[in-house]
């Protein structure tokens, strides 16, 4: 397969006709529903309770935009850390295969012992993480 | 289809204007040719996918909970979905007092816009995809991740105490298990040696047994399991919908979503199922490949295209009604119970796949010189 640096824009420009379209499709159909809306009700009907967020029937009394247990957070967090490796890792596994001329003939033996080396220390944090209990959602 | 058409509009630049005028250009063309077509895909095969696949699940669900499900408009009740969907255009979108609206109403359109943008690196035959994107995989996985910053404005921007429990479970679940499903994806990238999803197809020809699945035995086949599940995550569907729990969270992060823009989350679930599934089945089960060793797609023409489209729809059709099987079959998991076979197992079990499918490719294949 052929593979140019740059690739021509051809290849480009369906992703985003395709997601223009998609944000259209959705922007069109929600007005459309707009639109008939408004002319198909007889009369708008109108009363304080109406638009209020579904609950159980009472006034709401609170914001439901409260604070969160910080271990949710560290769901984040740790997303951060491997979502970048995998990242990584991506191009890594498209050219490990070939990697044999790149590395100047070390051999893709070489390149596998790096690969665990990498791994490893990325086991080394997950251990860490799981060890630390992290990972335990039990209420104290 | 969508890759016919795109690739006609896209791929095949015709040569017949010998003076090109300024609105004739290479670009000018493919773009507005493009426009059309896509345009003309996403009405025809798109959603028609998406609203085919809610009939599925009615149906399905009817059969297995031994009751008939919707069967009379049209035949077999196939139009049913058609017939919801004008019902719903007429149906009043409501907007909590307190909703922050901009967000509110943004959100299914980020939603549909993510599902549906999958599309575009989805092949569908040899010479049929709309585009041969040379990190087609990253380019799914990444937009398919945005899926969950439309659930989560939506579920934000409502203000209400059910949306927001059900939006911090989907941030949760989605984020975690983006990880299973990037490394599992990464196994078959290794093997190939590419990240375009038509050159991976391409790959598995011949017999059932030169399929993706059966690459770096028992990586690819372990991965493609671990895919499934954590696309099922991915997706919110059971055993996993938590975050739209009807017993616990009344509707989860759609509670306040009324009329139209409930459906378009509704539509989006269902194209993203079927794209998560059609992607698979593009890297794991031979794609548009019959998997028949004396039939191959790519050497027929059109009829192998169409054949080879009917083999993907097909395959991804089959995997979606897996997903809804499982629907009926397994119970809900807890919070932590999801959160902890994301992160205890399926994790170091990707990792697993991950090293056997590098050893395979630097130790294994070089001493069997061959594809294997």
């Amino acid at each position: 397969m052929p593979e140019s640096p740059v690739p021509p824009p051809d290849v480009y420009v369906p992703l985003l006709l395709v997601v223009l379209i998609a944000g259209g499709l959705a922007a069109v159909l929600l007005s459309v529903s707009t639109v008939v809306t408004k002319l198909t009700m007889r009369r708008r009907l109108r009363s304080p309770t109406r638009n209020t967020p579904y609950e159980c029937g009472l006034p709401i009394l609170t914001d439901a935009r409260t604070r969160f247990s910080v271990k949710f957070y560290i769901v984040a967090m740790l997303f951060i850390l491997f979502d970048i490796e995998v990242v990584f890792l991506y191009p890594w596994a498209v050219i490990y295969g070939r990697g044999d001329s790149a590395r100047g003939g070390l051999g893709l033996g070489f390149l596998f012992l790096e690969l665990l080396v990498f791994l490893g220390i990325l086991f080394l944090g997950w251990l860490y993480v799981v060890r630390k209990g992290v990972l335990e959602w039990q209420a104290e | 289809m969508i890759p016919l058409l795109l690739a006609a509009g896209i791929g095949g630049v015709e040569g017949d204007a010998p003076g090109p005028g300024v609105l004739e250009t290479i670009w000018g063309i493919s773009v507005v040719r493009g426009l059309a077509w896509s345009l003309v895909a996403a009405l025809l095969v798109i959603t028609p996918m998406a609203l085919f696949a809610i009939w599925l699940e009615r149906r399905l669900s009817g059969k297995m909970q031994a009751r008939i499900g919707p069967n009379r408009v049209g035949p077999e009740g196939l139009l049913q979905t058609l017939a919801d969907g004008v019902k719903l255009l007429g149906k009043e979108s409501l907007v909590p007092t307190q909703a922050d609206r901009p967000l509110f109403h943004a959100a299914p359109a980020v939603v549909f816009m993510s599902a549906f943008a999958m599309y575009a690196v989805l092949p569908w035959g040899p010479d049929w995809a709309p585009t041969s994107l040379a990190v087609g995989l990253l380019f799914v996985l990444a937009i398919g991740s945005l899926e969950a910053i439309g659930v989560i404005m939506a579920g934000w921007a409502s203000n209400n105490k059910w949306a927001l429990l059900g939006t911090m479970r989907v941030a949760a679940q989605v984020v975690a298990y983006e990880i299973p499903l990037g490394i599992s994806a990464l196994v078959p990238v290794l093997t190939a040696g590419t990240m375009n999803v038509q050159e991976i197809t391409a790959m598995q020809g011949g017999g059932a047994w030169n399929w993706g699945l059966w690459w770096a035995f028992p990586a690819n086949l372990v991965a493609f399991v671990l895919f499934f599940w954590a696309a099922l995550a991915n997706l919110k569907r059971a055993p996993f919908d938590l975050p739209e729990a009807e017993s616990e969270l009344v509707a989860g992060f759609h509670t306040e979503y009324s009329g139209m823009s409930f459906s378009i989350f509704f539509l989006a679930e269902y194209a993203a199922m079927f794209v998560l599934s059609g992607v698979a089945s593009c890297l794991w089960l031979g794609g548009w490949n019959t998997g028949i060793p004396g039939v191959d797609v790519a050497g027929m023409g059109v009829w192998g295209n169409l054949l080879g489209a009917a083999m993907v729809a097909g395959k991804a059709m089959l995997l979606v009604a897996v997903m809804m099987w499982l629907r009926w079959t397994l119970p809900r998991l807890r919070v932590d119970q999801v959160m902890r076979l994301c992160w205890k197992f399926f994790l170091p079990i990707s990792l697993a796949c991950l090293v056997w499918a590098a050893a395979w490719v630097s130790v294994v294949k070089p001493m069997l010189g061959g594809n294997g």
